[in-house]
């Protein structure tokens, strides 16, 4: 139940993601979407462990694939995950 | 149940007989002999060896690696049946678990024969995870493995650590990236006889409390070469590893607080049964009576959740972080209050070193007030609970719905068979799935129909799914107000209480609707409910009219028929039970 655009329409490429994930985050930390590093790690952006298994939760729905709870600690910035979550989605096809 | 042809209950009998009554001072396992260990605050060897030949290690390890464990609800049975004799014993033997749940978790198939035949063999096992400076917080752990050619050197120093120094091995939580993170640490199974002694450097036993007998030491190592093959998983899988297998030993320490409550109660319950006052008998004084029936209904309470949790590691695995934090934080808070009533009606003989059963009571109620410290502790919990009760109470993440009539059922039913548990179902975090409080419609549509001639049932149902929405509201109306904050504010941890209450309450339902249990049980259960709803809402008045005479009767006979005190019991040694020998 995002308020985002782009969680309508099926991802196409690591920019989509990102967005998706801006804006999530954005959204849980009561913060600009603008002011977000895609660059930074998630506990660096004060997402707590919860907060990044509720983003995991709703990443799976959208995306139709499975993605692991700890995934952010394998991936631990909005980027990394991004480009992982498209390889995984490819290897889905 | 059957697994394998066992039954459960099986094996906890038969370890009953194999220890005798504990009241009777020649038995290996006795209480008289506990109250001496512990006041010359020795490590009960010598009762751990009795355990090793009636072949109770046997069950810590699982049966495709030479062992007889099968199912969870049985090893907590164990448990229960030493804990009820002395908790220095029960929890000398439950470390080696601790110790080897992350191999059994995470470990190569090597590792684990390795582990198998020391632990087969009577060796002991240890969980080296804190540190003196660090306490819980995991994540800061200083003690180092530095890579090296075949294999890594460890340094650094773990503390309070139990069977530290007996341990044949130790299971070390390490970091392996020198800037820590999830990814940071490693765990190594560190063979005591396998390391150069040089390099080895033991830390001495705390003075503690309760289990004075108990090895609560540490270890001290320093460049101390373990081979590739001691790595468990693989590097970086140390957190996760160690979370998965606390899934496992948090829900298992449930057994520690039912055993302990089940002795406070039968020496509280025998002592008011036999004890002239006043002209009469102390169990005669109404407020003794209330005392003894409420402890005695949260007992049975904490019984069912126990049983449950165990149960859920099977059938709804991926759910255990929730489960077990319930189990971890919920049962030792009520077998703590139920000790504590008991020495209330004990008077002052809960008080005595010696005399009334040995003096057993005391120790007891020192040994149980550690249950809610360790592995991970009664705050810890809580907090994991508070974290999660936003995606907890909001529909739509719940478990998987055609499958949960099922689930419920294998999960409540006690009888119900067991698939085999599959450690890579765990998961390290939870999406919002608890099958208790989630399978609450199901058995509330089940109930219109079992229970169709009967107003409490279905009254008691109807009022959880309210205790429910109630939570849920006032989740939601304090994140609203205070955002992520939320989760660390004091009224998010006393609605995680509440949250555990409704668990429970709910794990009773469940066990009514989906169980074909006793008379006395099915009967009790409203009372059981009732007391878990006043837990769960606020300002909330009974609607159970408790029938004490019944309640005490039934907890009578359970004494004197010499049965577990549980809506399931199972036999325990008789009056002056002479130990057996397999």
């Amino acid at each position: 139940m995002s308020t985002d655009t782009s969680s309508a329409q099926s991802p196409r490429d690591v920019r989509d993601i990102e967005t998706w994930l801006i804006g999530h985050i954005a959204n849980e930390l009561k913060r600009e979407g603008r002011s977000i590093d895609p660059t930074e790690p998630f506990v660096s952006l004060g997402l707590d462990s919860v907060s990044a298994v509720t983003i995991t939760g709703e990443l799976e729905q959208w995306l139709g694939i499975r993605v692991s709870p700890t995934v952010p600690w394998d991936y631990p910035t909005i980027r990394e995950l991004a480009i992982h979550l498209v390889a995984e989605l490819e290897r889905a096809q | 149940m059957h697994v394998g042809g066992v039954e459960v209950g099986e094996a906890a009998e038969a370890l009953e007989r194999y220890l005798g009554d504990p009241m009777l001072a020649t038995n290996q396992v006795s209480f008289s002999r506990s109250v001496h260990l512990d006041e010359i605050e020795a490590f009960p060897r010598a009762m751990l060896r009795r355990l090793q030949t009636v072949g109770t290690q046997s069950h810590l390890v699982p049966r495709e690696l030479g062992g007889n464990f099968e199912a969870f609800d049985e090893l907590m049975a164990l448990n229960r049946v030493i804990s009820r004799r002395d908790l220095t014993l029960a929890i000398a033997y439950g470390q080696t678990y601790l110790g080897a749940a992350p191999i059994w978790v995470g470990g190569s198939d090597t590792l684990k024969r390795q582990l198998a035949d020391i632990i087969l063999n009577g060796g002991a096992g240890a969980l080296a995870l804190t540190e003196e400076e660090h306490g819980s917080d995991v994540l800061a752990s200083e003690f180092f493995a530095q890579r090296v050619d075949g294999g890594f050197l460890l340094s650094g120093r773990k503390w309070l650590i139990n069977n530290g120094t007996e341990g044949k091995t130790l299971t070390i939580f390490a970091r392996t990236a020198t800037n820590g993170g999830p990814r940071g640490f490693s765990l190594f199974l560190f063979d005591r006889e396998r390391a150069a002694p040089s390099c080895v450097r033991p830390v001495p036993k705390v003075l503690t409390l309760g289990i004075r007998g108990a090895d609560i030491s540490g270890i001290e190592l320093e460049r101390c070469f373990v081979p590739d093959a001691a790595l468990v998983g693989d590097v970086g899988l140390g957190l996760e590893i160690t979370l998965k297998a606390l899934q496992i030993t948090r829900t298992l320490c449930a057994g520690f607080s039912l055993g302990a409550a089940d002795s406070a109660i039968r020496l509280a319950a025998r002592f008011a049964a036999e004890r002239r006052l006043y002209q009469g008998f102390a169990l005669d004084i109404p407020d003794v009576r209330a005392q003894l029936s409420e402890a005695f209904l949260d007992l049975l309470a904490a019984d069912i959740v126990s049983r449950a949790g165990a149960r859920a590691l099977h059938v709804s695995t991926e759910q255990m972080s929730v489960w077990s934090a319930v189990v971890k934080y919920f049962v030792p808070t009520l077998s703590e209050e139920i000790t504590r009533t008991s020495a209330g009606i004990l008077g002052a003989r809960h008080y005595l070193r010696g005399g009334h059963a040995s003096g057993v009571f005391q120790k007891l109620l020192r040994d149980n007030s550690l249950i809610g410290l360790f592995d991970g502790s009664a705050a810890v919990n809580l907090q994991a609970i508070a974290q999660n009760l936003r995606t907890l109470l909001s529909a739509g993440l719940a478990g998987e719905q055609a499958t949960l009539p099922d689930r419920l059922a294998r999960i409540f039913n006690p009888k119900c068979p067991l698939e085999a548990f599959v450690p890579n179902r765990l998961e390290v975090f939870c999406r919002g799935a608890d099958d208790a409080v989630g399978g609450l419609p199901a058995t509330l549509e089940r109930i219109s129909k079992v229970h169709a001639h009967d107003s409490i049932v279905p009254s008691l149902a109807a009022e959880l799914l309210l205790a429910r929405d109630e939570i849920a509201t006032e989740v939601t109306e304090l994140h609203a107000k205070v955002g992520t904050a939320a989760i660390r504010t004091a009224e998010m941890m006393q609605l995680a209480r509440r949250y555990c209450a409704l668990h429970c309450a709910a794990s009773c339902l469940h066990t009514l609707v989906w169980s074909a249990l006793a008379p006395e049980a099915i009967a009790t259960m409203p009372a059981i409910v009732d007391r878990l709803l006043g837990r769960a809402r606020i300002a909330r008045r009974s609607r159970v009219g408790v029938d004490r005479d019944a309640i005490i009767g039934w907890l009578q006979r359970l004494i004197d028929q010499h049965l577990a005190m549980s809506v399931v019991p199972f036999p325990l040694a008789k009056s002056g039970a002479v130990e057996e020998n397999p």
